[in-house]
């Protein structure tokens, strides 16, 4: 038998008192370690650049900030940002018209599925390095290379949600807005459309990640201007401190993307939908 | 919810791979692989042919040499098919390419994958031990994570680049390059694997008193394996892939050299043939190695059969 201890509500309040102590006390010592693990990472950095290498070989932090801030504030930093951002989105919206093809045969069409779902895992087994020499070699030093490689690794990922938005779509709802006498076009805009469109940006989320970095190494090998091409000469020319800096700049913007425009695109549809 | 979705969990089983959604998102079920006999039956014989789930993929590859035979004819950059195999035949073979040029596949071959093995060797090991750490203590993944969330971050290529400019034309810069992309892939899975052990499950093998080393079998590694295999098999992919870019543009010798040194010599065919190797030899690992023992890895693991995404190759 168990024997159950008599519980007064002074003693949950105590005990609760307690443990919400050490639950802030926690909490506190988290932040605290993550602060520190920030610290330690610049420190490890410090290190690594005085002590291990040089200065040319790794150049210190502050040496990398500033370098990113001379760069931001000259005009070349616009123009090929610029560069790589509308490869990017290109790519990238390219692969969405695409995906809302190829998605709609997958969801509906057993043939189709079978015959591109071998296409894609060729595709996607492919190291990245690969199809980033292959545009090299079928488009050259191109700006359409770039572009069409990145909709090629991001299509999948967005093809699949698109697949699946629409067979998560309630059948019933499709049956009763035929029974209303609504034409196939309202039912797709009213209906197929709204309801697979969070789908699809979960997956345009992750496509927009792996497009990101494909347009990157594509510019290293195949392009005369863009982020990428600029660290590739700043590795030829041994300036470690450009190449860190347009990495991070890059990142950062990219991160940028990711984080603040399709969580903000997600979270009004979400806001709508429920 | 659809018709689909309903009977999914009812009747799992290996001939009847009904998917779940999970992944990107737990919206649908989608069949998969569905072009059934029983569906077919109301095919005529010739269309049955058609719709057999191997002439499709035949069809598949046929398309995508057709497009290849297309490239080839339409620019004149884009080696044909029979030039790129004759090439690495003789490259195999180690005949004549014309003139001096010999063929050289193994001693390239061996040496890559050499340096490969080490650095997995190196980097899958230290990414564990990185991994258990964050997963296992709060101030710890406090400390470590956001230095591993920017590592994870930084493309492949930077790392190959930082590591041939630190080492030079040696063997160590594809080495390191393999081992910092490595890392991080390990231990960011592994820590989520090690987060997501069931605490109760941990609190009731310990107040039956399970031995340490039984906890450590069962649990932790049970636990865990799922996620760790997921972690090294992308640092294999994209260890693969730094090697090649360390190779390619700071080496002297190893598979990537060997590719470059053909691109330079504008010799193409030889150029596309080395890059055809590095596909199939990753992909061979991935679907014939790692994929299977992540599969049967995550077999006890509640979930009957693979995701959608999973069965796609992503």
């Amino acid at each position: 038998m168990l024997t159950v201890p008599s519980v007064t509500p002074d003693a949950i309040s105590a005990l609760s008192s307690r443990e919400m102590r050490r639950a802030v006390m926690r909490r506190w010592l988290f932040r605290f370690s993550v602060l520190i693990g920030w610290a330690a990472f610049i420190g490890v950095w410090y290190f690594f650049s005085r002590l291990v290498f040089n200065p040319q070989q790794l150049p210190e932090p502050h040496v990398v900030a500033g370098e990113s801030w001379t760069l931001i504030t000259e005009r070349d930093f616009r123009t090929n940002m610029q560069a790589s951002l509308v490869r990017v989105l290109g790519g990238f919206l390219l692969a969405i018209v695409i995906s809302c093809g190829l998605g709609w045969l997958i969801a509906y069409n057993a043939w189709w599925r079978t015959l591109l779902r071998t296409i894609v895992q060729l595709v996607v087994s492919t190291p990245i390095v690969a199809l980033a020499i292959l545009t090299l070699v079928v488009f050259g030093v191109s700006s359409l290379g770039p572009v069409i490689t990145t909709a090629v690794v991001a299509t999948p990922y967005i093809m699949m949600n698109v697949a699946q938005g629409l067979t998560g779509v309630d059948r019933r709802l499709i049956v009763m807005s035929e029974s209303f006498g609504r034409t196939r076009s309202q039912i797709i805009a009213g209906v197929l459309l709204p309801s697979s469109l969070i789908s699809v940006l979960a997956g345009a989320r992750l496509a927009f990640a792996v497009a990101w970095r494909m347009e990157l190494l594509t510019e290293i090998f195949a392009a005369s201007e863009g982020v990428g091409f600029q660290i590739r000469r700043s590795f030829e020319s041994y300036d470690v401190r450009g190449m860190i800096a347009w990495t991070v700049l890059f990142i950062a913007v990219m991160l940028i993307f990711e984080n603040l425009v399709f969580r903000q695109i997600e979270r009004r549809l979400q806001g709508r939908t429920a | 919810m659809t018709d689909v979705a309903n009977r999914a969990p009812a009747q799992p089983g290996p001939n009847d791979p009904t998917v779940f959604a999970s992944g990107f998102q737990e919206v649908a079920a989608l069949p998969v692989g569905d072009l059934s006999p029983a569906a077919d039956r109301s095919y005529s014989a010739p269309r049955r042919v058609l719709r057999r789930p191997w002439v499709v993929q035949l069809i598949a590859l046929l398309i995508l040499l057709a497009v290849w035979q297309y490239l080839t004819v339409a620019g004149d950059r884009v080696p044909s098919i029979e030039n790129v195999v004759s090439f690495m035949w003789t490259e195999i073979t180690g005949g004549s390419h014309g003139g001096m040029l010999l063929g050289e596949f193994w001693g390239a071959l061996g040496l890559s994958l050499q340096r490969y093995a080490i650095g997995l060797a190196i980097g899958i090991p230290a990414g564990a031990v990185l991994g258990l750490l964050i997963g296992a203590s709060g101030w710890v993944r406090g400390l470590l994570n956001d230095t591993t969330l920017v590592l994870l971050a930084l493309p492949a290529v930077v790392w190959a680049f930082l590591a041939s400019l630190w080492f030079g034309l040696t063997s160590t810069a594809p080495i390191v390059a393999v081992v910092l992309t490595a890392i991080p892939f390990v231990a960011i899975n592994l820590s989520s694997g090690v987060r997501g052990i069931d605490a109760a499950l941990v609190e009731m093998s310990r107040s039956y008193k399970v031995s340490r080393r039984n906890q450590i079998a069962d649990l932790l590694l049970g636990g865990t394996l799922p996620n760790a295999l997921t972690g090294v098999r992308l640092a294999f992919t994209t260890g693969w892939n730094s090697l090649l870019i360390v190779e390619w543009f700071g080496a002297t010798d190893g598979v990537g050299w060997r590719a470059r040194f053909w691109y330079d010599a504008l010799r193409y065919e030889g150029f596309v043939g080395w890059v055809f190797l590095f596909v199939i030899l990753i992909t061979v690992l991935d679907r014939l190695v790692l994929r299977r023992l992540e599969r049967r890895a995550f077999q006890w693991n509640q979930k009957p059969t693979l995701s959608f995404a999973e069965d796609w190759g992503m």
